[in-house]
């Protein structure tokens, strides 16, 4: 399958990017690993007549640690994300997130800003990243916002995103102890999976046996973006973690679901399957909480 | 245009290349590297599975200028003196090999592999070549030939 | 059993280090110099006459070489089914008619691929829409729309068998089961995509280089397509990177490289993208199958009636023998006194199904072996003990049908109960967890001529040279199944040679002999294997008689080719090398090199095959029974495959057939909106990746087939069959749910847990 025809830069910095960015204007689309972009250019879905690679940008290819929490490089590679001993003992579920992304030559590639900023409903960065409450960086020439990562998307493949704007940054505050999260991803096959439904699911305790001060859920596949399952989540707090609880919690997580039918698989069959993602998700969150 | 300079097996390569070319077609039309196969074209098959920079990659989702600086390696890496590497010698003995169409692609990821992890589990083999399809063996005699491989 | 020195062993295959190098080339990798190429446009719609065909702009684009549409080409129907001409329903482009999404109209030949996508969507096609049909019980209905006008019913194809008799079977049995079940059109989805490239010979000539399973078929056809004499035509079949049956016909880009070669005087090459594979690729049958099954009170049967229909999308393709076969394979395995099969073979606007590994076995023994399980339990039998009591052997008569000849089912049956533990096991399973068995039978090529060939169904050509070494040639097509090892190792062993002291030349149809029907049917082994067989015997006898008159040797001595020699039984001493026998032969006829040729074809085989491999399968399952998810943990086989040539190959087949089988059985499907294919890539099309295959147990259970190469038949084709009956049975074992329409989802599942046991 061929590529349209199209320019190629190579910024060295993200200043220089986002000059050029603003420069090129709406024609200019950024390159991270390209296992979005590149595909919907071959399949002619999207021509653009720049395209930005971000892959020397030095700037944006680390991770950080400091006595708030992380940041991560918006280049940063996948297979470097699952593979990280740091971000599998702090940040466990996007840990699970990034393991379970395509197969190991995709994780090769991919980038965790390529695969929020692609803003593909059923993507696996996105709900795990929603739970640990990551913001994310978006530079532009000359200056940059912040924004919690839910508010990012609009639709399928839509995002805040201005033309001549790059994402550059993931921030996620160190999670409080008593806390634990974890993600999973639903699919046919154990790899090469696009998710039919993914799950992700943070609870704070006030202490080891103690009631839920804090807890996040997020939906993936089951809406034109990623969800946060919010009268989920008002069910658990305040309560005492218990088997009836995250039934219950689970049961009202399927109301904020918002499925629809494809080629894939049914509205009612992704309705029933974030109800048992949404409670396996959080016993194992409670596990790591109470740890 | 742009011109790239890369490491292609061990080798100093150069070419003038149109910015839209992947590494698939570069290595194969401007290289001859045939050992490289189009499956799919979307990365979503493995038979043009390379290693970039050490890690194996699909070459079809791989811009060629994003090689420039590179170390690429290909099946033919394995073989360059002339005498089969051990996988490769593991591959033949094994049955790994039925169409061959997926076998350098597959090669690629084990190797890799193997440079990662002398001894690997099967569970990790099995995870190791997850992203390259087969459709001949129903990839028991490949992890078996990795296995075996490793043992050497 | 007999002693062999080559066969048996684990030899490697013939071109596995070529491949483990990279070094194999297939057709998309071969380039020649001024090459053109080629891509098609294909119908939108899937049912519409075409109105007016504009390829102006597209010719005018620079770079662009040629541009045909129906209305260049000659108007000459093509399809494997020569013997009735009428069952050739296709063009190579579309005449006047599109038939399905993804239906050829178009083609063009440019200098390179970007002119040729661009030359493409410069063509403007008007259609006229016409309405559609997607069901075969809709289009086989008075007033349905008409795919073909010379078939105004749409059910091209009927057939029938019956005998014994069919009211009275029933009205004797004490329990009758009658069930339907509709299963699904899975794709081939080989490695390599489609590719073929043309060139136009310095005399006028063609010749083909193609990924194709049937040189001889693609000559034969294309010759006649482009009205030109076989002769004219040489194919040659590169590597082939799978085929499973889906690249066993003349395709439209075969004969568009050769027209438009012939038109531009260039080399034309086209490769199919996996985008159009899947989009408008051949594709298993789907099936509506009703079958109703009588048994006696014991388990015994005494009745079977099977109605299928095939939907065969737009045009016959192999839907002929594949009607033929699944009605065959009704009869088989069990011994049915009293049988009825009825299998019509019908239009729909969808991309043709084809030939696929197991040619109407999976789909026909999904509902044999599915019911037998069913029956089991409602006969409070054990599924085992049904099928042991019902068992064919070696010997049983299948009238119209066939006669079995070696027949290892019975024992491959208790072998895989065995292996598996079966009644122990089944009774100590956790909720969730299941155990099922299936079976199967399958041909050792067919006897039925319907490429109507005048050449033998499989000849070989063995030149022998005074260096103790040999050539082969032959037509046969290794397609990766290994049949160029096989025949390697058969001649081997009957000339006491090494490997390494064979060439081989296959697939050439200017160089090898004529001629070989191709690679289906799992026919090679035995076919090619037979002819390879015939001509060396020809060869040992000139030797023979050399070696014979060399030592004044009494006329009662055997003689045999052991070890790299041409000597007395049992008198090595009375003997001399191979290649010195050769040159006394040579030196005897002035110099004139030895070269023989041997032939096979089938006579008075009945109506399907010479021999039949059978086996069995047993599954093991987890369900979660809250996601429906189905894990298989292992697989056992047992399987009669005759004389296992090469153990490592044979189990190679095995294997993959498994992950052809759980794909058919659990998630690999096609999703069709209509005529639209919506999963057209690896991403939705589901195969199993290496983290999704089972371990499994094999055995083999040697028979040994007199009619076979070396005791040898059919191996791994047969094997596409047990696994979806196996899997399928253990999921009801498991969960209660027993599923008559595959695929087996989880979806599917969940919801039959809900409704409770059927």
């Amino acid at each position: 399958m061929l590529l349209p025809k199209f320019e190629y830069h190579e910024p060295g910095r993200l200043s220089e990017a986002c000059a050029l960015m603003a420069e090129l204007g709406e024609g200019a689309r950024p390159l991270a690993g390209g296992t979005d972009l590149l595909v919907n250019m071959k399949k002619n879905l999207i021509k653009p007549r720049h395209v930005v690679y971000l892959g020397r940008i030095k700037e944006i290819t680390s991770l950080k640690q400091d006595s708030k929490g992380f940041s991560l490089g918006s280049f940063m590679n996948i297979a470097d994300i699952a593979g990280s001993p740091l971000i599998s003992d702090k940040l466990p579920a996007l840990s699970e997130g990034a393991a379970g992304l395509g197969s190991p030559l995709v994780r090769n590639l991919a980038t965790i800003g390529g695969n929020i900023a692609s803003a593909r409903p059923a993507a696996d960065m996105p709900p795990p990243l929603m739970v640990y409450g990551a913001r994310i960086k978006l530079n532009r020439k000359g200056r940059s916002r912040l924004i919690a990562i839910e508010e990012f998307f609009t639709g399928p493949g839509k995002t805040l995103l201005k033309a001549g704007e790059i994402l550059s940054e993931i921030i996620i505050d160190e999670p409080p102890v008593f806390s634990g999260a974890s993600y999973i991803k639903f699919g046919m096959r154990r790899a090469l999976e696009i998710s039919l439904v993914s799950a992700a699911s943070f609870i704070s305790l006030e202490s080891p046996e103690g009631i839920i001060t804090k807890a996040r859920i997020a939906l993936g596949a089951v809406g034109p973006v990623p969800l946060r399952a919010r009268s989920a989540e008002a069910v658990l707090v305040g309560e005492k973690p218990s088997a009836s609880l995250f039934e219950r919690a689970a049961d009202a997580a399927v109301t904020d679901a918002r499925p629809i039918d494809d080629f894939r698989g049914s509205a009612e069959y992704r309705r029933d399957m974030v109800k048992v993602l949404t409670r396996r998700t959080l016993e194992a969150a409670l596990k790591r909480a109470s740890h | 245009m742009q011109k790239i300079c890369f490491q292609l097996n061990g080798e100093k390569a150069e070419a003038e290349i149109e910015d839209y070319l992947t590494l698939l077609e570069v290595l194969r039309d401007r290289f001859s590297i045939l050992s490289v196969k189009e499956g799919c074209g979307i990365g979503e098959c493995g038979a043009c599975t390379v290693l970039l920079n050490e890690r194996p990659v699909y070459a079809c989702l791989t811009l060629a200028v994003k090689a420039d600086g590179c170390d690429v390696k290909t099946t033919e890496y394995l073989s360059k003196d002339g005498t089969l590497h051990p996988l490769q010698e593991a591959f033949v003995k094994s049955g790994a090999v039925q169409c061959g169409y997926c076998t350098p692609g597959m090669l690629m990821s084990a190797y890799a592999l193997l440079q990662e992890e002398k001894t690997p589990t099967e569970e990790m083999i099995r995870e190791g070549i997850s992203g390259n399809l087969c459709r001949c063996t129903g990839y028991i005699q490949i992890m078996e030939a990795v296995k075996d491989a490793s043992q050497i | 059993m007999k002693q062999f020195a080559v066969i048996g062993k684990d030899i490697n295959r013939n071109d596995a280090e070529a491949k483990a190098r990279g070094q194999a080339l297939y057709t998309d990798d071969l380039k020649l110099p001024g090459m053109l190429y080629g891509s098609i446009l294909r119908s939108p719609l899937a049912h519409a006459r075409i109105a007016h065909i504009d390829v102006s702009r597209a010719s005018a684009l620079n770079g662009v070489r040629c541009v045909v549409t129906g209305e260049d080409i000659p108007k000459v129907k093509y399809g494997n089914w020569r013997l009735f001409p009428d069952t050739q329903d296709e063009y190579a482009l579309a005449v006047e008619k599109v038939r399905f999404i993804g239906d050829e109209v178009a083609a063009v030949a440019a200098t390179d691929r970007d002119t040729a996508q661009e030359a493409l969507s410069l063509i403007r096609v008007e259609y006229k829409e016409l309405p559609a049909v997607f069901d075969v019980e809709a289009a086989s209905q008075p007033g349905a729309p008409v795919l073909h006008d010379y078939c105004p019913s749409n059910v091209s194809v009927n057939r029938k068998i019956q005998y014994g008799d069919i009211e009275k079977g029933f009205a004797e049995s004490d329990y009758i089961r009658e069930d339907e079940f509709n299963v699904h059109a899975v794709s081939h989805a080989y490695l390599e995509p489609c590719s073929a490239l043309a060139q136009l010979d310095q005399d006028g000539r063609i010749t083909l280089w193609s990924s194709t399973q049937v040189p001889y078929i693609v000559q034969c056809l294309l010759a006649s397509t482009l009205g030109m004499r076989e002769n004219d035509i040489r194919v040659i079949k590169p590597f082939v990177g799978g085929g499973f049956g889906g690249k066993m016909e003349l395709r439209t880009w075969e004969f568009c490289a050769a027209f438009m070669a012939r038109k531009t005087g260039r080399p034309v090459k086209f490769t199919l993208s996996r985008e159009e594979e899947f989009l408008t690729g051949r594709r298993r049958h789907p099936m509506k199958i009703r079958s109703r099954v009588g048994f006696k009170k014991d388990g015994t049967l005494v009745a079977k009636d099977l109605r299928i229909k095939l939907d065969g999308g737009a045009y016959n393709a192999m839907g002929p023998t594949a009607t033929f076969l699944c009605g065959n394979f009704g009869a088989m395995l069990y011994r049915y006194p009293n049988y009825r099969f009825h299998g019509e073979h019908v239009y729909t606007n969808k991309p043709p199904a084809s030939a696929m590994r197991g040619f109407g076995a999976p789909q026909s023994l999904y509902a044999t072996e599915t019911q037998m399980n069913i029956a089991a339990q409602e006969l409070g039998m054990d599924p085992v003990e049904l099928r042991l009591k019902n068992a064919q052997v070696s010997g049983d008569k299948i009238p119209d049908v066939a006669t079995i000849s070696s027949c290892g089912f019975i024992d491959s049956i208790k072998k895989v109960a065995q292996m598996s533990n079966w009644k122990k096991k089944r009774k100590s399973l956790k909720p969730g967890q299941g155990l099922g068995i299936g079976c199967y039978s399958f041909i050792s090529g067919g006897v039925f001529n319907w490429f109507n060939t005048t050449y033998p169904f499989s000849a070989a050509e063995i030149r022998a040279f005074a260096d103790g070494t040999v050539h082969l040639l032959t037509m046969t097509a290794d397609i990766g199944q290994g049949s160029d090892t096989a025949l390697k190792q058969i001649l081997a062993e009957e000339l006491g040679l090494r490997m390494e002291d064979i060439r081989i030349t296959s697939g050439d149809t200017a160089m090898t002999p004529q001629a070989d029907l191709g690679s289906w049917g799992s026919r090679v082994t035995l076919m090619g294997g037979n002819a390879v067989l015939d001509a060396a015997r020809k060869i040992k006898a000139q030797l023979f008689g050399a070696v014979s008159a060399r030592f004044n040797m009494n006329v009662i001595y055997e003689l045999e080719c052991k070890g790299g020699r041409v000597q007395a039984k049992g008198r090595p001493d009375k003997g001399v090398s191979f290649g010195e026998a050769v040159a006394m032969v040579q030196r005897a006829n002035r110099g004139e090199p030895i070269v023989a040729r041997g032939s096979y074809t089938p006579r008075d085989k009945g109506l399907v095959t010479p021999a039949f491999g059978f086996g069995a399968q047993v599954a093991e399952v987890e369900v979660d029974q809250e996601t429906g998810i189905v894990q298989v943990k292992k697989m056992w086989t047992a399987h009669d495959c005759g004389t296992v040539i090469n153990p490592k190959g044979v189990e190679g087949q095995l294997c993959g057939s498994i992950q052809m089988g759980l794909g058919y059985a659990l998630c690999e499907q096609f999703v069709m909106d209509g005529g639209k294919t919506l999963n057209t890539n690896f991403l939705d099309y589901k195969m199993a990746t290496a983290v999704d295959m089972p371990p499994g147990d094999v055995a083999h259970v040697e028979t040994y087939e007199p009619e076979g190469p070396m005791g040898a038949k059919e191996c791994g084709e047969g094997l596409a069959s047990p696994t979806a009956p196996a899997i399928s049975d253990a999921v009801f074992n498991a969960t209660g749910y027993r599923c008559t329409d595959l695929p087996i989802t989880p979806e599917k599942i969940l919801k039959g847990m809900k409704r409770g046991f059927i």
